[in-house]
């Protein structure tokens, strides 16, 4: 294959990958609310548009599932079928055919194809209910078109002056229902008691000469909204297989979004605003933005050292560098906005994710999603999955709880999963919060002493907070039964380390049979973080600020002994206190006892340590090198970065650094 | 809750025995039946049962206007109409009357106890 084609293969991967995600939210979208429109024209498009790529591409397997997955989205469409479980799983299942056969697209299994002609017959059984026609009394009529003639219009604009609302009630009757023209006229009666009917799809002599298939459209001033009660009313009809109401304004605004261009008036919204959004769009390789960001960072560095050289040998020298550090600076701005993205990448897949599991355990869970919009760097958008997965999954399995006894618990029969992002300050703060049955502290506690990771004595001594953080103590799994979705016994230590990892914190809340709240907090951006530069054995180190809790200056009448280890009692706390420079091996000539030292009070993994220093520097944003190959997982060590002056400087890893 | 019982009225036995058999097999318990209007009228008031079926075409007092009559007598009377093909008029008539559902004749034993469950239901 040559260098061109594997290009193409790439974009092809890389944009039908997203494609297939919005697809699935799309889906998501349907199952929750059938009427949403909007979702299905956009799983439509979606579908279309990638038809027509696997068409340009030659890939037949593809072209023949989305061909299926057009054929049932255009009959939901048309509202010739519903939006019912049914339909939805093999929605699914036509995307997981894609995910999969989007792994290899040039390499056809034959496994594949046969999956796919499955899929084409269940497609094909599913719409053909729809539109064969039973019986000469039933043949195959146009679907019927909602038009309003100037009379209706004029029923409808006045009924709005009369504060009524209108809505378009659309039912669906069972495929081999008989007098299907009695059944029409039932739920008009049915309807008439909440309302005026305004218009009819088909017109009511269509309905009574059962001039329809199984589909029709109802317009109805409604005197007050229609709760889901009219719904199970008109459910309860016999043959009345789906129903369901939109409200007028609603149903207009989708139709303006789907024709974009239509409506001058209407330009700027929906669909044209999503064209605009994929013309303005430019496809880049990761590696070089990474390696973009890595120059300017350079650059920076290398502007520091111009600036000291160059100064003040001629005005025109200095307004120049004036105006080249301006325009670094922006720079530097611009290319850090380049690595950041949305968090929504990562919480894309949550909700698929939710509706399997929660199936597989025979649970209902609702998945509530908020600030996906909410950028952050690249690099960690990468890394958070498996955590968020994780927490996820713990959620639906350990938190909430089975639906009767939620119900027992007078708690809704549906449990609720909150995912949140937003930014505080130069932190991204991600909440993974369920309503499920919470932390039993008790069951913690004799499990950590079950597992030996804490002695009773000490468990004892535990209330609270303490005791909820145990659970991030390795071999620790709240779980009674192993599970195949979580409880394996890897839990949250794995999470609070890969958390850590990123320079970030995990906390957890949690109130029995109320609610489990975890926390992350994380930096915006890996590349550049705030830090704190400390002298020690003459050398110039970085400590990451996020690490650091305080600083103070001991004095050595207040350092204690206790067996071995140098500790401090800091307002009521024992903290232990290390030499900076002999924890990482450096040489260390001055043994004497100032009368008076720094000390940097640092935290990791929910430990505390006082790092005895020579001088405290001061804070600055660095920018992190990594050592590269050879140097890597050196104990204590992050990385480095290079200084103004052009010096290079270790920086210190808190997490691995403390004994 | 005991069982429900179903006043059966058809002008033919056999369909009253069909309609007999599916529901006793369904948990319901056919405690009257009736062979035309009059006697549906008479039976509804002296059996007082929670559900009816009722046949539309019958000697002597047609099914809706014997449905018109139970009506008058228990506004809350809970009853079905079963029908032969292409008595759409008479339906709609029959429903208009007060009737709650309907089943077309010839039907299938489940068409029958679907619309009796929903009915009761609602």
């Amino acid at each position: 294959m040559d260098r061109q084609e594997q290009e193409y293969i790439d974009i092809f991967q890389a944009e039908a990958g997203e494609y297939l995600q919005i697809l699935n939210r799309c889906a998501l979208r349907l199952e929750e609310k059938p009427t949403d429109r909007e979702s299905l024209q956009e799983a439509f498009r979606v579908v279309h548009s990638l038809k027509g790529m696997a068409g340009t591409m030659g890939y037949q397997n593809i072209m023949k599932i989305t061909h299926c997955l057009e054929n049932i989205l255009e009959e939901l469409q048309a509202g010739a079928i519903v939006p019912n479980p049914s339909t939805m799983d093999i929605i699914f299942e036509g995307v997981d055919l894609l995910q999969g056969a989007l792994q290899n697209p040039d390499q056809e299994e034959p496994r594949e194809l046969e999956q796919a002609e499955e899929l084409t017959l269940k497609i094909k059984e599913i719409c053909s209910t729809a539109t064969d026609d039973h019986g000469p009394a039933s043949g195959p009529f146009p679907r019927p078109l909602l038009r309003l003639d100037e009379t209706e219009k004029e029923t409808i604009r006045l009924a709005k002056e009369k504060d009524q609302l209108i809505y378009v009630v659309a039912v669906t009757l069972k495929p081999h229902a008989p007098l299907k023209s009695v059944r029409a006229y039932m739920v008009l009666r049915c309807l008439e008691s909440y309302g005026e009917i305004v218009a009819t799809a088909p017109s009511e002599q269509d309905l009574e000469d059962e001039n329809f298939n199984h589909f029709f459209q109802v317009v109805l001033a409604a005197g007050q909204p229609l709760g889901l009660g009219l719904r199970e009313e008109l459910l309860n009809i016999t043959d009345v297989e789906e129903a369901s109401y939109t409200p007028w304004e609603e149903l207009k605004a989708a139709e303006t979004a789907v024709k974009p261009g239509s409506d001058p008036a209407n330009r700027e919204g929906g669909g044209a605003f999503h064209q605009g959004l994929v013309e303005k769009m430019v496809r880049v390789e990761t590696a070089k933005l990474d390696q973009l960001v890595n120059l300017v960072g350079e650059m920076v560095v290398a502007r520091t050292r111009v600036l000291e050289l160059g100064r003040g040998h001629s005005e025109e020298l200095d307004h120049l560098l004036e105006q080249l550090t301006q325009s670094i600076t922006n720079l530097q701005e611009t290319s850090m906005k380049l690595r950041m993205v949305p968090i929504k990448q990562v919480f894309d897949r949550f909700p698929r994710m939710v509706r399997d599991i929660s199936r597989s355990r025979g649970k209902r869970v609702r998945l509530q999603i908020t600030g996906e919009q909410t950028e952050l760097d690249r690099s960690i958008v990468n890394r958070l999955a498996d955590p968020l997965v994780h927490l996820i999954r713990n959620a639906i399995d350990h938190g909430i709880e089975p639906e009767t006894e939620r119900e027992a618990r007078g708690k809704n029969r549906e449990g609720t999963i909150l995912l949140q992002a937003f930014h505080e300050g130069n932190n991204i703060v991600i909440q993974v919060e369920d309503d499920g049955a919470g932390i039993d502290p008790e069951v913690i506690k004799r499990k950590a002493i079950d597992k030996g990771v804490i002695s009773p004595e000490a468990a004892a001594g535990l209330t609270g907070q303490g005791v909820l953080n145990l659970i991030f103590a390795s071999g620790l799994s709240t779980s009674s039964a192993v599970t195949d979705v979580s409880g394996r016994g890897v839990g949250m230590d794995a999470v609070k380390t890969s958390i850590e990892a990123l320079h970030g914190s995990i906390q957890i809340e949690s109130r029995l049979s109320e609610m489990t709240r975890f926390t992350l907090r994380l930096p915006l951006t890996l590349a550049i973080i705030n830090s704190l530069l400390v002298k020690s054995a003459r050398q110039v180190l970085a400590i990451p600020i996020e690490g650091i809790r305080e600083n103070v200056m001991l004095e050595p009448s207040q350092v204690k002994s206790v067996q071995e280890n140098k500790v401090v009692n800091l307002r009521g706390e024992v903290i232990c206190l290390h030499r900076l420079s002999r924890l990482l091996g450096f040489p260390d000539h001055d043994n004497s006892e100032p009368s008076a030292f720094p000390v940097v009070i640092v935290e990791a993994g929910g430990k505390k340590a006082g790092l005895i220093v020579e001088e405290l520097i001061g804070q600055q944003e660095i920018m992190i090198k990594s050592l590269g190959h050879y140097l890597k997982g050196l104990k204590g060590i992050a990385g480095a970065t290079i200084l103004g002056d052009g010096r290079v400087t270790l920086i210190v890893d808190v997490v691995s650094l403390l004994p | 809750m005991g069982k429900k019982t179903v006043l059966v009225v058809d002008d033919t036995a056999f369909m009253r025995m069909t309609l007999k058999n599916i529901l006793e097999k369904n948990g319901y318990s056919v405690i009257g039946e009736g062979e035309d209007g009059l006697q549906a009228i008479e039976l509804y008031k002296e059996l007082n049962p929670s559900l009816v079926t009722m046949d539309i075409t019958m000697p002597n007092l047609d099914g809706i206007k014997a449905i018109e009559e139970i009506i008058k007598h228990d506004a809350g009377a809970v009853i079905i109409v079963v029908s032969a093909m292409g008595q759409k008029a008479l339906v709609i008539d029959a429903l208009n009357a007060g009737a709650k559902d309907f089943v077309v004749k010839p039907f299938q034993p489940e068409r029958i106890t679907e619309a009796l469950q929903k009915v009761s239901r609602g």
